[in-house]
């Protein structure tokens, strides 16, 4: 049986654009402030320019305005924003790959000749790493060294490492971007973090001890 | 041990490397390394994906100026658009 109006129900306007679940608000003029350090310093590591970076971090904060209506607060509006930072990046690096391809030389010019013995072992020692260096992870300012690590990357490895560790890309998208093939992936993956290793072992573990 | 991270390895790959690890003491230790720095790694990216700043690069004065200027101008030309 269908409901009928009472009087006060027909003559009440219905309000526009009600939504059950309140919208979350974002205030554009304040993302600098808050939030610009970080994804200046994430696009430079990146990038490893500092005009590039301050580009694709006002692109990101441009497309985030015109995308403001798609942010429907599921995420925290960092993450959002170092999102679509993370999608310039990657539009910035394929686009550069595409200019200045990976070849046979710069493999070559990778190689860690320090780092692997004649006999193709590694030239490492375990001496100075913790035995159980799970620890040490979570401490910021371990977080911070590798970090650091990360950006003496060399262009290349910093970029193929970059893609898989920190967005988490898979391989064959960073093939794609990177106009590479999966082997060249697989040695630029495995020598960065040969150089990775050895740069933790002198800035941290030597440095703190065990 | 550096493609395991990132794919999974056929069997045969696997019998070899569980063989070699079982008599090669360093890489054994290499491959602990490397399952160390594949944790550190995920927790970068959790303190990136919450605008942590992790280095000590920064915004210059003119810099952050010119971004807010633009983020200003991107928000007037949404709001004309919006119209």
């Amino acid at each position: 049986m269908t409901k009928l109006l009472s009087k006060e129900e027909q003559y009440t306007p219905v309000e526009k654009n009600k939504t059950t679940e309140s919208t979350p608000s974002i205030n554009p003029e304040l993302w600098i402030e808050n939030y610009g350090d970080a994804l200046y310093n994430f696009a430079l590591m990146r990038l490893r320019n500092p005009d590039a970076a301050e580009e694709v971090v006002q692109e990101a904060l441009v497309a985030a305005v015109k995308g403001q209506k798609s942010f429907q607060g599921r995420a925290a509006e960092k993450s959002w924003l170092i999102a679509i930072l993370r999608h310039k990046i990657i539009d910035h690096i394929r686009k550069k790959s595409r200019e200045t391809p990976v070849s046979d030389e710069d493999l070559e010019a990778l190689t860690p000749e320090a780092l692997v013995q004649s006999d193709g072992h590694l030239n490492m020692s375990t001496g100075t790493w913790a035995d159980n260096p799970g620890n040490i992870v979570e401490q910021k300012e371990f977080l911070q060294t590798l970090y650091a690590c990360v950006d003496k990357l060399p262009d290349k490895l910093n970029q193929v490492f970059s893609l898989r560790e920190f967005d988490e890309l898979e391989a064959d998208e960073i093939c794609k971007i990177m106009n590479i093939s999966s082997s060249n992936l697989w040695v630029m993956l495995h020598r960065a973090r040969l150089r990775l290793r050895k740069c933790i072992e002198l800035n941290w573990f030597e440095d703190n001890g065990k | 041990m550096s493609k395991e991270q990132d794919v999974s390895l056929s069997l045969k790959e696997k019998w070899q490397l569980f063989v070699h690890l079982r008599i090669c003491g360093l890489c054994k230790a290499y491959r602990r390394h490397m399952c160390f720095l594949k944790k550190a790694c995920s927790l970068i990216c959790s303190k990136v994906n919450d605008c942590e700043c992790l280095g000590e690069a920064k915004l210059s004065d003119p810099a952050r100026e010119r971004l807010q200027s633009c983020v200003k101008d991107a928000c007037a030309k949404q709001e004309v658009d919006d119209k």
